[in-house]
């Protein structure tokens, strides 16, 4: 198929249909509207199912009220709005159904603004919800990736019928790229998923669909349940991408658009004869801990970059357990990091000297103080 | 004091220098209002148009002149009710006042400003209403007209589409919980606007709602120089009635004794332009039910 230019949220949007969406709810605000209302149009147009609900609480739980009928469902929204279908988001992942979610992230906490951020990290990967719960969380780097991970969220998510997020953020979102779009997949009629509610019709037994437990073994059970399924998911569904790694004395961590940023700077560093790799996580959850791992224990030292305070630096630490120096550098709230930025970085870490004993997000703050001042 | 003296001798609590639209009767609206409410009020405005354009004060220049709190669209009765009871504490008599748009109204903020009108917190709630989610490009809310274009109501080619649910009646909704005063208002009435506003500055009972009819250049498509002319179309074809509603009793405020027929004022609007004879006489015939409706609701 020919490539096309699409805007980030519109070939989102587009993938959806072509993956088989039955069903999107949805509620208006930036970045993200053009997915609603690209689907406002398309969805009628195909004779599937659009509705702009009164609030994001609304839209996430006629998700979850679709999603039990084994349809394919999705919503999106933006930093504020995900906060407000957390809710819905643990019944969801308690009810075990598949679901997808699209956040195009802003820069925040509160209202925040309406630029580019990666500070639902925490939000998407460690919960957000109450409860014990798990979700599969996806990162796109560019327009592309974007569509081929929103297909890839509907398989994975009624896989393991799992709340299933793509972490995107207002600079994919926004912008314009060319893209090749899937094949149109043919529309499923009624889920024929066991599990699925979709009225017996005299046909055969109830089924139940619960997020309740009253009793507490058998909450204990399906906590446990789901943590077992998180164990296969983390051993079968791991995603990144590697960059100029095979013979690096140091490496970059990023995800998303800071990781596509970090590129950039590799390859000017690579230009200068700098050995730097980019490890670029494609799924945060499950995060690819064994490969953060190995590459701690061969390199000088890693440079974590992140769109937020340091939410997935605390993941990297905690894997690295000392093997190497970690360095981190973010730009938040908004801002989006420039190249020249993170060859610098690249310049002073490639200078030394480096200690596993500097709190590196300490550092960093000191050193942002003259950038930001 | 005559209302042209008064307009005169009162401060503008709204700085110049906003980015509203050309000819945009909101920011008319908005300065009328705090003009009337005065510089013992602190108010509140979630996102949409009114806090797009600066008047929560992005720059520290421009802006509004009293205190000024930007909530979310789902919870600006809340946070105004948290507000007016730390003043009501310290005894300090003081307009609490919301000026939110429909979206943030009857559609994510309908519970919290149920409860609070229920509670019967002292809040002065204004809704201006021009029928959308104006700020992220005009998504339909629950204030839309039927019948409608806008970007998540589509009309293709062929004329067909927009949006298929009549508009609520938010003004009525809010009368209905016994608050002690509601009013619906209109950008081309500034006289009766004042009116109703100096009046809910006086009520210290309960929950005051004012709902402006605010038809939107941008969003429903026509020129500028007719802001004030349509809003008042909407008025004299009895499409958005002016009425207010005390201690229970309704009256209207504006009689309109031979009503023009709505088709004058739904063909002034882009949004409205693909609606057939049949669409616009079902229009025609929901406003007539409504109107009538108001006026036996006068008689009781």
């Amino acid at each position: 198929m020919a490539r096309q230019l699409m805007k980030g949220n519109e070939a989102v949007a587009e993938a959806a249909v072509r993956a088989g969406l039955h069903a999107y709810f949805g509620y208006p605000i930036t970045p993200q509207t053009e997915l609603l209302e690209y689907l406002s149009r398309r969805m009628p147009e195909l004779g599937r199912a659009f509705v702009q609900a009164e609030s994001e609480v609304a839209a996430i739980n006629m998700v979850y009220g679709a999603a039990c009928t084994g349809s394919r469902v999705m919503t999106s929204s933006s930093s504020p709005g995900f906060s407000l279908m957390m809710e819905g988001v643990s019944y969801m992942a308690a009810t075990e159904i598949p679901v997808v979610m699209i956040n195009v992230m802003r820069g925040g906490p509160g209202l925040g603004n309406i630029s580019p951020s990666q500070a639902d990290y925490n939000q998407s990967v460690h919960g957000g919800g109450h409860g014990d719960y798990r979700q599969i969380v996806l990162t796109p780097g560019s327009v592309q990736e974007s569509v081929d991970l929103t297909v890839l969220a509907f398989d994975l998510a009624e896989k393991y019928r799992i709340n299933t997020v793509i972490l995107s953020d207002g600079s994919i979102g926004q912008m314009m790229e060319p893209c090749e779009l899937p094949e149109m997949q043919p529309l499923r009629g009624v889920s024929t998923e066991p599990w699925a509610i979709t009225a017996t019709m005299g046909q055969r037994e109830h089924r139940m669909l619960s997020s309740i437990y009253l009793k507490v073994s058998d909450e204990e059970k399906t906590n446990i349940r789901i943590l077992n399924r998180w164990r296969q998911i983390e051993a079968n569904e791991v995603r990144f991408k590697e960059y100029y790694l095979d013979d690096a004395d140091f490496a970059i961590i990023g995800f998303g658009s800071a990781g596509r940023v970090a590129l950039t700077a590799v390859r000017q560093a690579r230009a200068e004869g700098i050995k730097v790799g980019l490890l670029r996580p494609i799924t945060v959850a499950p995060f690819p801990v064994q490969q953060v791992a190995e590459l701690s224990k061969r390199v000088q030292g890693i440079l974590v970059t992140e769109m937020n305070g340091g939410q997935m630096l605390d993941d990297v630490l905690r894997i690295v357990k000392g093997n190497c120096p970690v360095e981190f550098f973010a730009r938040l709230g908004g801002v989006v990091p420039f190249p020249d930025e993170i060859l610098s970085e690249i310049h002073r870490i490639a200078k030394g000297p480096l200690s596993v004993d500097v709190d590196p997000r300490s550092a960093w703050l000191d050193r942002m103080a003259a950038i930001v001042n | 004091m005559n209302l042209i003296d008064k307009l005169a001798t009162w401060e503008d609590q709204i700085s110049p220098g906003i980015s509203a639209c050309v000819g945009c009767n909101v920011e008319l609206t908005l300065r009328t209002c705090m003009k009337v409410m005065g510089p013992n009020t602190i108010f509140a405005i979630p996102p949409g148009c009114m806090g797009g354009v600066g008047v929560v004060g992005w720059d520290k220049k421009s802006g509004a002149k009293t205190p000024v709190f930007f909530p979310l669209l789902d919870n600006v009765a809340s946070m105004l009710a948290g507000i007016k009871l730390h003043y009501e504490h310290i005894g300090r008599d003081v307009n609490v006042v919301a000026f939110a748009g429909d979206g943030a109204t009857v559609d994510a903020g309908m519970q919290c400003l149920s409860g609070a009108a229920e509670r019967g917190d002292k809040i002065i709630y204004i809704c201006y209403d021009n029928e959308g989610y104006m700020n992220t490009g005009y998504q339909r809310s629950g204030s839309t007209t039927k019948g409608a274009w806008t970007s998540t109501t589509p009309v293709n080619h062929s004329g067909q589409g927009g949006k298929r649910q009549n508009k609520k009646d938010f003004p009525l909704i809010m009368a209905m919980h016994d608050i002690p005063y509601m009013a619906t208002m209109n950008p081309a009435y500034i006289p009766d606007m004042v009116r109703k506003l100096e009046k809910a500055k006086e009520i210290k009972t309960g929950l005051v709602y004012l709902h402006v009819y605010n038809p939107c250049v941008t969003g429903w498509g026509f020129q500028s120089d007719f802001s004030i002319e349509v809003s008042r179309l909407a008025v004299e074809s009895n499409f958005a009635p002016l009425y207010e509603v005390e201690n229970g009793k309704f009256k209207m405020s504006v009689e309109i004794r031979n009503p023009k027929p709505v088709k004058e004022f739904l063909s002034r609007f882009k949004k409205f332009s693909h609606l057939t004879d049949e669409d616009i006489q079902e229009l025609q015939e929901w406003t007539d039910f409504k109107i009538n409706r108001l006026k036996h609701l006068c008689t009781l």
